[in-house]
């Protein structure tokens, strides 16, 4: 099993926009899908997944239904909204930013200051 | 957007509790048994693949009450708790209970009753459109702060200012309509044909007023109030253009006016008619010193402001001074605004009132905080046991705050019924004493300030036991086995200094009180410089038409009149009269009481008050 990496906060807030942007999943298939989309490297907590899922529908930028899964038993779909969407694009663009920022301050060398 | 997004979510969760919390335990139980499923493919026997994902997930509750903390409902549990322990407290004391919700239900509900009123009087606007522009004109002479408009001033006025959109003016007399049955008097205003258009006031019936009627040569017409034409025609619309007969002058009906929406005086009217036709007869610059009964209202432009009103009708006085120095000496104008010249007699005493009640509520609630700081005594070791078990500080202080204010709302509550009651008894009692006491009602301000006030009451005397349960230490307490009285510092302080000001509030009132009462003897202890005791007084007025330049004659008939109607009541009492002429000052008219002479004669003084500007008072003490 791999190790399980530290998530930054708020981090696992945009990995499920992620996951669920590419289609309905179910709570569990939200977990399967992000470990799936890492090539497994990344394992989300079970603990805090439903109250992430139930925070992000709070805030109106997914919603959720109930039906059929794969097994044939009921489950609780959720998909992204209009303005989850939004949400999404808005802190990819922030966390690329963060990222090509922290990115370029390692890359610096001594003879650059 | 995103606020309303979770207030929507926020009320689905407070509103289907059962049905979310239910979906929550099957979605965890669906997420379980899928996460075993896969663990048995990977070939965990069936137990131990339940047992990993239900220790992956971590107990059921605690997720819960992540999700739940997650949609907000956090603060509304708590909430809800303290609710429930609070009614919880109030039904384990009842005695208490019911002292500190009748205290408090007295100091609210009277706090209520004087604000429905104060509501009523002072702060609800007139009934017009932009009533807050409207002023109120009168003149001003050396010695006579208050006096009626001069006519002539008045057209002077309305020409010069540069403040005003209109300038509208009016002037009530008695008049007697002579019809079928008996005759009547009638309250006649007689009104410039701009001033119910300002007011925003339209006839249901008819037409206006135009320019042409208020012409001194136009056809005299009238206006019915809705209340006169209910009472006298029953509604009829095909009352128009028939003619009542005004103090022997004929008036034709041109339509109703529905004055019962106006404020004050406006609704005991019961006929318009034109100011401008009377203006030979009460005005024209030739009696620029006749200051006959007429009131003047006007508008404000939108940008004006009262001083600015106010100096420029200074100055506008001040020119008509200098114009006209025989009759305009030392006059000036005074400019108020309607609202506050309707109310300025009872402004005072209703705030005083206001105060004297918020001081009983004051009163009353340190009461309440003295009996809630008894009752914190007996239930030291609760808190002690509770904040031992690990409930915070804030968390008890809270819960306390949320006790005493769940009894403030309720002697709210019960205080708002007894001031609905209080209301209907305070309209019913003072309505001849307080102009706009009939608009009394409990309103959505006053339900406003009366949820506010509780609130806020809950608050004050709440904070005292609040801050005991903050301070308490549980080790101390739980150790202490005697009985728990007398101990503590603090408690000690908190309550002489609720003594003291309880006692100090106290006295405050009393003085007050003491006070208004003292004045309210010397009013009555007044000496008026004569006899009161057995004192009638009657008045009646002659048709102006008639008698209006025919001083001699008016007086014979009003002796004539007092004698014949005094004479049943006393045979063996004579009578005698004092007339006063007309006194030779320029401001007669203003003066409502002209003259008072006692004549004595025998042992039976006799007393007539005569008032040769509006007719005869007839005042005669009976016999003993």
């Amino acid at each position: 099993m791999t190790k399980q990496i530290d998530l930054l906060q708020g981090t696992l807030d945009m990995l499920i926009l992620k996951a669920v942007s590419l289609g309905p999943l179910h709570g569990y298939g939200v977990l399967l899908r992000i470990e799936q989309i890492s090539g497994g490297k990344l394992e989300i907590q079970q603990g805090s997944l439903y109250p992430a899922l139930y925070r992000l529908e709070h805030q109106g930028w997914i919603s959720s239904e109930w039906g059929e899964s794969d097994n044939k038993r009921k489950a609780r779909f959720y998909r992204l909204t209009t303005v989850g969407r939004r949400q999404l694009q808005v802190e990819t663009k922030k966390w690329n930013s963060m990222a090509s920022m922290i990115a370029g301050i390692l890359r610096t060398t001594p003879e650059e200051i | 957007m995103k606020r309303l997004a979770q207030l929507r979510s926020w009320s689905r969760w407070v509103t289907n509790r059962s049905r979310l919390e239910s979906e929550i335990d099957r979605e965890l139980q669906f997420h379980i048994d899928s996460y075993a499923s896969d663990l048995m493919q990977r070939g965990l026997p069936e137990g131990e693949a339940m047992r990993r994902a239900r220790i992956e997930l971590g107990s059921l509750e605690s997720q819960k009450s992540a999700i739940r903390s997650s949609v907000g409902l956090r603060l509304w549990d708590e909430l809800h708790t303290d609710v429930r322990c609070s009614f919880r407290m109030m039904r384990r004391n009842p005695g208490f209970t019911f002292v500190a919700v009748a205290t408090l239900a007295l100091g609210i509900g009277a706090d209520t009753a004087i604000f429905s009123v104060v509501n009523a009087v002072l702060l609800r606007p007139l009934p017009y459109p932009h009533a807050e522009r409207l002023v109120w004109l009168s003149e001003r002479a050396p010695g006579l702060p208050r006096l009626f408009v001069s006519l002539a001033n008045f057209d002077d006025w309305r020409v010069a200012n540069s403040v005003f959109e209109g300038m509208e003016a009016f002037r009530t007399i008695d008049v007697t309509l002579a019809s079928n049955g008996e005759p009547q008097r009638l309250a006649v205003r007689q009104v410039t044909a701009g001033l119910f258009p300002m007011l925003g006031v339209k006839p249901i019936l008819g037409r206006p007023l135009t320019a042409q009627d208020d012409r001194p040569d136009a056809k005299p017409v009238v206006l019915l109030s809705d209340s006169m034409w209910t009472r006298e025609f029953s509604r009829d619309p095909h009352v128009l253009y028939r003619n009542l007969l005004l103090d022997g002058e004929s008036y034709m009906i041109i339509g109703v006016v529905p004055t019962s929406r106006c404020h004050l005086s406006w609704r005991q009217v019961d006929v318009f008619t034109s100011l401008g036709r009377m203006q030979k007869r009460i005005g024209g610059p030739e009696h620029r010193d006749g200051h006959s009964r007429v009131w003047a209202y006007a508008r404000m432009k939108p940008e004006v402001t009262l001083e600015d009103a106010r100096s420029d009708m200074s100055s506008v006085a001040r020119r008509l001074e200098k114009q006209y120095p025989t009759t305009n000496a030392g006059a000036g104008v005074n400019v108020d605004r309607l609202l506050e010249q309707s109310v300025q007699g009872v402004r005072q005493p209703l705030l005083l009132l206001m105060g004297a009640v918020v001081l009983v509520l004051l009163i009353a609630c340190t009461n309440v905080a003295n009996l809630l700081m008894s009752l914190a005594v007996a239930r030291r070791r609760d808190i002690a046991v509770r904040s031992a078990l690990g409930a915070g500080a804030i968390r008890l202080a809270r819960q306390h705050m949320c006790e005493s204010v769940s009894l403030a709302l309720l002697g709210g509550g019960v205080g708002l019924i007894a001031a609905c009651c209080a209301t209907a008894a305070i309209s019913h009692l003072a309505s001849a004493s307080v102009p706009r006491i009939e608009d009394v009602s409990i309103d959505q301000p006053v339900l406003f300030f009366t949820f506010g006030v509780s609130l806020l009451t809950g608050v004050v005397f709440g904070v005292f036991p609040a801050l005991i349960a903050y301070r308490t230490d549980p080790n101390q307490v739980l150790k202490d086995t005697g009985n728990s009285y007398g101990t503590g510092l603090m408690r000690g302080k908190v309550r002489s200094f609720l003594a003291a000001g309880e006692l100090a509030l106290s006295l405050v009132l009393l003085v007050a009180t003491g006070l208004t009462f003292k004045s309210l003897i010397h009013l009555l202890d007044a000496d008026l410089g004569f006899q009161t005791k057995g004192v009638l007084t009657a008045s009646l007025s002659l048709t102006s038409s008639k008698y209006n330049n025919d001083l001699p004659n008016r007086r014979k008939f009003a002796q004539d009149f007092v004698a014949q109607l005094f004479r049943p009541l006393s045979k063996d009492l004579p009578i005698t009269f004092a007339t006063v002429e007309k006194l030779g000052t320029i401001f007669t008219m203003s003066i409502s009481a002209t003259a008072i002479r006692l004549v004595e004669y025998g042992s039976y003084p006799a007393m007539l008050i005569c008032n040769s500007a509006t007719g005869v008072n007839g005042m005669l003490q009976a016999r003993r």
